[in-house]
């Protein structure tokens, strides 16, 4: 049978995010496995060797901006979903998103609580 | 539905230090749901892709026992456990792992928050000897050969003092001392004496790094001797090949095997490029089941064994592989290069 569960990479510098987002996915039916990473430099890492099905992404990484991983994932691993986050959502910057191939573009403050909810459709 | 609380912040508080520091949520199975990617690239990446999901498949034979144990104690007793354990994969080093039961208010499977660090590098140490070590048949014997080998070692370091750095300076101070002559020149005294000055430096920090501890946390023993081959190879006196076998055997042996084969290499190479002449040099280390090998061979000069055994930091060395119940045999001849075998065994690394 095919396991249709997700591997979901997390990428974002936040403790906070990530002391609230692990129950939550934990809790996510169609996730079977996550790994976070707190840059861009540990992201890439990841993605060459784990090849996730789906990442959830922050704009502000410590070293490089998010976009630029987006940009790069999408050119290399076009099948990977990416779902973009940000504290400072702007229409700008949900523009450049969308046209770069984001699936969804959360606002961290207002939307967390549909992220499992968005995973698991 | 209730979720359990995780406060990452709070627990990897002052972990700072310990960088990289590893996480990963598993259940009751032991199975991987969550980690970061300090775990995925020092356990997982290199891992077989039917183990690379279940810590306890990450973790060392020798350990897994009682690694199960803190579990079966976190799941039923206590809420927090810490351990060091070994984990495969990762050249052998232990780390130190903290335990926490995440509470699930009775509903879904209990998970533990799993969060590790590199437990810091220990030398040889007094407590890991055994009870009653003086019962040991040729104990004593071999604690003044310790002492020995650590009386020349300071008698070569005091020479090495004496005779190059104190000549040095010594000269330094006489261009300086010119100074005070009236009709000097005073650009050429500076530059004899900031060139002699350096020259002191730059013997001391050779000095200083034979003596310093390599790091095996670092490099491994393997990646100890790419390193001190490479120095060798750059002084360009002769080539040197360095070939190993089964890495994570060798890196996963006690710290006070690694170092002495460590030093072994140090002091023949070191007797290498001051007596044999020698246009090649191979090193090879070994590990099998219950033994490792190492030997030095060269194809300088060579030397008659028995005229010229003793001085030459030979002694030194055997006592380094006796103390491990290991044994070091020079096979030589003038003309005939030399060749050092070294074996020890490995169960025997308990007595450090």
């Amino acid at each position: 049978m095919k396991n249709d569960k997700k591997v979901v990479l997390l990428v974002d510098d936040s403790i906070l995010l990530l002391e609230r987002m692990i129950p939550m996915l934990e809790e996510s039916p169609n996730v079977r496995f996550v790994v976070h990473a707190g840059t861009y430099k540990e992201a890439v890492t990841v993605i060459d060797d784990l090849r996730p099905d789906l990442i959830l992404l922050d704009i502000h990484l410590p070293d490089r901006s998010g976009i630029h991983l987006l940009e790069v994932v999408k050119k290399n691993y076009s099948h990977i979903l990416v779902f973009m986050m940000t504290n400072h959502e702007s229409e700008q910057y949900r523009e450049a998103c969308m046209r770069l191939g984001a699936k969804c573009f959360f606002d961290k403050s207002t939307d967390f609580d549909q992220i499992p909810e968005v995973i698991s459709a | 539905m209730p979720t359990p609380v995780l406060h990452i912040a709070e627990w990897t508080k002052g972990l700072e230090r310990h960088k990289p520091f590893y996480m990963a949520v598993i259940d009751s199975q032991t199975r991987l749901s969550f980690v970061n990617t300090h775990f995925f690239c020092a356990f997982q990446q290199e891992a077989p892709p039917e183990n690379d999901k279940q810590f306890g498949a990450l973790v060392h034979k020798l350990d897994i026992d009682r690694f199960d144990r803190a579990l079966g104690d976190c799941l039923t007793e206590h809420h927090f456990v810490s351990m060091e354990i070994r984990m495969k994969g990762h050249a052998g080093r232990p780390v130190n792992w903290e335990l926490r039961r995440l509470e699930p208010d009775g509903i879904g499977p209990v998970k533990f928050f799993c969060l590790g660090y590199d437990a810091p590098y220990k030398e040889q140490s007094a407590e890991k000897k055994p009870e009653h070590s003086s019962d040991y048949p040729g104990h004593r014997k071999l604690a003044e050969s310790v002492i020995r080998a650590q009386q020349e070692e300071r008698a070569r370091i005091g020479h090495e003092l004496h005779d190059n750095v104190n000549q040095i300076l010594g000269s330094a101070q006489l261009y300086l001392s010119l100074l005070d002559k009236v009709g000097e020149d005073v650009g050429f005294i500076r530059d004899k004496a900031t060139e002699l000055v350096l020259l002191a430096i730059e013997e001391i920090r050779h000095l200083s790094h034979e003596m310093v501890m390599p790091d095996f946390r670092e490099n491994g023993l393997v990646g100890s001797i790419q390193k001190m081959v490479e120095e060798l190879r750059y002084a360009r006196l002769f080539t040197v090949n360095f070939r190993h076998t089964d890495r994570l055997t060798i890196e996963s042996q006690d710290s006070c095997l690694k170092l002495a084969l460590y030093r072994i290499i140090q002091e023949q190479t070191r007797n290498i490029v001051k007596y044999s002449q020698a246009a090649n040099v191979e090193i090879s280390l070994t590990c099998t089941g219950d033994q490792v090998r190492l030997t030095i061979s060269d194809d300088g000069k060579g030397f008659d064994p028995n005229k010229n055994r003793r001085g030459l930091g030979l002694n030194g060395i055997c006592e380094r592989a006796a103390l491990l119940n290991g044994r070091a045999r020079l096979k030589t001849a003038v003309g005939k290069g030399c060749a050092l075998i070294v074996t020890i065994p490995v169960e025997l690394k308990m007595l450090c």
